[in-house]
């Protein structure tokens, strides 16, 4: 302990009331730097987009998953609660909004509002019966959630137009579509970005980043554990539901498999690998993820790709690719011999899961 | 008003952890709790919090049945807790740990900050600026931007008081809050204790330093092998012939 002991009367050269204001302001502009840095490369790239109806259709893409993968990253990476049904709650808003625009002629503006409600709602009350349970049982019991939605909506008749699905979903009404649908997505993944930023920042932020570290510690301060995180899990819900209801509207057409399981997958890889604790580590996963799945040859072998993936991830990212500033990373690697860097990776993953 | 364990039993698995303790403690006043290890402190210590439920006895915040109630309720009540090993989130900085008490203050509602009401800008500001107090009352200023796991213990220790007078508690109850100080670390908690008190906080203090005890304690529960074993002030508490047999006797102080 007496090594440990440090001055006790500390030169304070400005006083901590004076040093408030230009900190606060620094850290705030720090902090939404990167949401301001992706909308300012999305909009930036329009112009080379433009030529390809591909590319746009790409953009649009990751746009989409991108969101959902800002949810996850809400649920799983500030709550501790790794849902398999991200993709499954942008459904049911999805669903909610082809309902709604094609059956009763709601505005697809209007019927935004459903599509964020409605999954909001189910993913609060599943979250209400499953939080208690373990790590691997809550991901589970999403998984099943999942499946459940798919059975149902195949089973959901005129409703949901069975297996053939929901079609001629009306587009949204804003000119020149293909610009105005990418513009837009980016714009949601922006908002959706600094959605996370504000949580993290937060008086329950710091509550679901205290009880994913330590729930004694979250419930000795008074913090209603099971509650807290049941309204995360619908806050995330709410959001996959925002990219569901983007997805009818860029897609036109939904069917079951639309936004099925193997979404979910997709998703949950790209918040690992992205870094699940940072805020740019979903969207950069997404990106990383869509292209990859964009290149590699035969739609029957993606599993292997997102496998190998995944695996060597982890292996070099334990905190995903965003999870560590990369001049540490290289810095530390240049100063380590190869045959310990393997040693130092396997050793750092298992901090990094602890 | 008091926190009161009234005839308090504990059994874990047939095994009887406390058998029939009462303890008091006074708004203002500091409760110590002393006795050999196993004696049963931190038993009655989480009993009072809420993390263990009794098998038999009550506890009372005044006329108020806090028995069945859980952890976190206890801490809406007014009850506030450190832990014998310090608890806190390591990569978060100090402040934000001391942050983290203020959560039954600004309430768990995620609506209003994200989407960034100004209400909830001036609560941030406002506990911002009460963490800030707080810091600096506990001797934490200057690490206040460091992740909490580069801090050495004592401050980890200051931190967790730091974050349970965040609570705003009418009672605080210490697991061995000096344990592993050197002495004047132990005066600055002596220090500390003796403001809480002042400022109307009844505190339990679990220690096994008599010295620290005589310094800021009226009173002197004692606990062996889950029992009552005796009560007094300071000094009938030193020169008991039991409690000196049981504990005194085998610790140096």
């Amino acid at each position: 302990m007496t090594a440990q002991v440090t001055a006790r009367t500390p030169v304070r050269e400005v006083s901590p009331s004076q040093r408030v204001g230009p900190a606060a302001r620094g850290r705030a502009l720090r902090e939404i730097a990167p949401v301001v840095a992706v909308l300012a490369i999305a909009v930036a790239a329009t112009p080379l987009l433009l030529g390809s109806a591909g590319l746009m259709d790409t953009s649009i893409t990751i746009a989409t998953f991108a969101i959902m993968a800002i949810s996850l990253g809400i649920a799983y990476g500030l709550g501790d609660m790794l849902s398999l049904a991200q993709a499954t709650f942008g459904a049911v808003g999805a669903y909610a909004t082809a309902i709604a625009t094609t059956s009763w002629g709601v505005s697809p503006w209007l019927s935004l509002i459903l599509a964020i409600a409605l999954p909001a709602a189910i993913s609060y009350g599943m979250a209400r019966l499953i939080v208690r349970l373990s790590p691997l049982a809550l991901a589970l019991a999403t998984l099943a959630f999942a499946e459940l939605f798919e059975l149902a909506v195949n089973e959901g008749g005129d409703l949901t137009g069975g297996y053939i699905g929901i079609g001629a979903i009306p587009a949204l009404p804003l000119p020149n579509p293909a610009v105005s649908a990418h513009v837009l997505g980016w714009v949601l993944v922006a908002l959706a970005m600094l959605v996370a930023l504000r949580l993290r920042a937060s008086n329950p932020g710091r509550a679901l980043l205290a009880i994913g570290t330590d729930s004694v510690l979250a419930k000795s301060v008074g913090i209603q554990v099971n509650s807290h995180l049941a309204a995360t899990f619908s806050l995330a819900g709410g959001i996959a539901g925002v990219a569901g209801w983007f997805y009818a509207h860029t897609r036109g057409y939904l069917a079951p498999n639309s936004l099925s399981l193997d979404i979910s997958f997709m998703i949950a890889i790209a918040v690992i690998v992205g870094g699940r604790r940072t805020i740019l580590g979903p969207v950069v996963g997404t990106i990383l993820i869509v292209l990859l799945r964009d290149h590699v040859p035969g739609e029957t072998s993606h599993g292997m790709f997102y496998g190998a993936g995944l695996v060597a991830a982890l292996l070099l990212f334990p905190e995903g690719v965003t999870g560590e500033s990369w001049a540490a990373r290289w810095r530390r690697w240049r100063s380590r011999s190869s045959s310990d860097r393997l040693v130092r990776t396997l050793g750092a993953r298992k901090e990094g899961k602890a | 008003m008091s926190i009161v364990a009234e005839k308090v039993s504990v059994e874990f698995g047939g095994l009887r952890a406390l058998e029939d303790v009462s303890i008091a403690v006074r708004p203002g006043r500091v409760e110590a709790l002393i006795g050999p290890n196993g004696a049963g402190k931190s038993t009655l210590l989480n009993v009072l919090s809420g993390f263990v439920k009794p098998t038999g006895g009550k506890v009372y915040v005044g006329d108020l049945d806090l028995t069945r109630a859980g952890s976190h309720q206890r801490a809406l009540n007014g009850i506030a807790r450190s832990f014998q090993t310090p608890r806190f989130v390591p990569h978060m900085s100090v402040e934000e740990n001391v942050l983290i008490g203020f959560f039954p203050r600004v309430g768990g509602r995620l609506l209003p900050p994200v989407v960034g009401t100004r209400r909830h800008r001036h609560e941030e500001e406002a506990i911002r600026d009460r963490t800030r107090a707080l810091l600096e009352e506990f001797e934490l200023t200057e690490v206040a931007d460091t992740p909490a796991a580069d801090v050495p213990l004592w401050r980890l220790r200051m931190l967790e008081i730091a974050r349970a007078m965040a609570l705003d508690p009418q009672y605080i109850l210490l697991d061995e809050p000096a344990a592993g100080f050197d002495e004047q670390e132990r005066d600055l908690l002596s220090r500390q204790i003796a403001r809480l008190t002042e400022a109307g906080v009844g505190v339990l203090l679990v220690e096994h330093n008599f010295g620290l005890i005589k310094s800021v304690s009226s009173h002197v529960t004692v606990l062996a092998q889950g029992k009552f074993l005796a009560d007094g002030d300071p000094a009938e508490i030193d020169s008991h012939p039991e409690v000196v047999e049981v504990y005194l006797g085998k610790e140096e102080h």
